[in-house]
């Protein structure tokens, strides 16, 4: 996507966050109807990382409802991401066992790992249809983004504190 | 974290605040996992080189172009000996999950985690090297000259 860096970054980030969102969710779609070592989930974590980075950068433009969406982002990153540490640790022990003086194979362990993975990828399956998948809540998020509530000045806020406090 | 970077501002302006911010924490971040390189520093440390590299690589085509390369090139390398300790850290506390933990003996178990933190150790020694040399170097600095005044 083209930025207009003359433009304000609120007009910039209703531009591109919608179609980051779109793509986010196309992809996680694809990566739960497929098995655990397919290149989607792999793909997936990356693109979900990233875009909670751009939520996070851009997170001044909108109001403080996007925390919630935020939220459910993280929950998801945490997910994958417990998933992909264990991943990682069997992949890094095998290597380790294998080359290590003297060389030794812990089966046990690396049994333990794999069954242990499998069992993180249904939780990040059942997060997905449980949080993210239902279409009315993709809807709210995409209109959100599109279309966020313009924060009331400063001074209006302060005016309606006083009044709160009389 | 970008609380402090105003909406109405234009975007260049913009991403100016958000790599100035992540700049400020990594460099607060360097000499904190200099002085104690635990597991939460490191992770730390990682975790804003991650987003910084994806800060320039988003805002890329409203930075100087190769002063944003040079700057990616030196954060992969980071990132890469930061990756390394990072991975000995995240398979020692998967090892003591109790999911894991009660597939092996103990002492197997502490086997593993003696050569997970051996492993440990030699990634450590190049990241310092690598800390050190950015901190006495100014290398954020520079990059904030680059990136940010460019």
């Amino acid at each position: 996507m083209r930025f207009r860096p003359k433009r304000p970054a609120r007009e910039n980030a209703t531009r591109l966050l919608p179609r980051l969102a779109a793509k986010f969710f196309r992809a996680g779609d694809a990566s739960v109807e497929d098995d655990l070592h397919s290149e989607e989930v792999h793909d997936f974590r990356i693109r979900a990382k990233r875009f909670r980075y751009v939520l996070e950068y851009f997170r001044p433009c909108y109001g403080k409802a996007l925390d919630a969406y935020l939220e459910a982002v993280r929950g998801l990153q945490a997910a994958l991401g417990d998933l992909n540490d264990c991943h990682s640790t069997r992949v890094l022990l095998q290597h380790l066992l294998h080359t290590g003086n003297p060389p030794t194979r812990n089966q046990k362990l690396l049994g333990a790992l794999d069954r242990r993975e499998n069992d993180l990828f249904e939780k990040y399956r059942a997060y997905w249809h449980e949080t993210l998948e239902s279409p009315e809540y993709r809807e709210k998020f995409m209109r959100y983004l599109t279309h966020p509530p313009r924060q009331p000045p400063k001074k209006a806020v302060h005016a309606a504190k006083s009044e709160a406090a009389a | 974290m970008y609380e402090q970077v105003n909406p109405k501002l234009d975007l260049l302006t913009y991403r100016a605040g958000i790599v100035e911010t992540l700049l400020r924490d990594m460099a607060f971040s360097i000499s904190q996992t200099l002085e104690k390189p635990d597991e939460n520093n490191v992770h730390d440390l990682r975790r804003l080189c991650l987003r910084l590299r994806h800060a320039v690589r988003l805002f890329g085509p409203l930075l100087p172009p190769r002063q944003a390369r040079k700057v990616q090139r030196r954060l992969q390398v980071l990132q890469d000996l930061l990756g390394e300790v990072r991975a000995c850290d995240v398979a020692l506390a998967t090892i003591q999950q109790p999911e894991v933990a009660s597939a092996s003996s103990k002492l197997e178990t502490k086997k593993v985690a003696a050569a997970l933190a051996a492993e440990r150790r030699r990634g450590l020694r190049p990241l310092r090297a690598r800390l050190r040399k950015l901190q006495h170097s100014d290398a954020i600095g520079r990059w904030r000259a680059r990136l940010v005044a460019g």
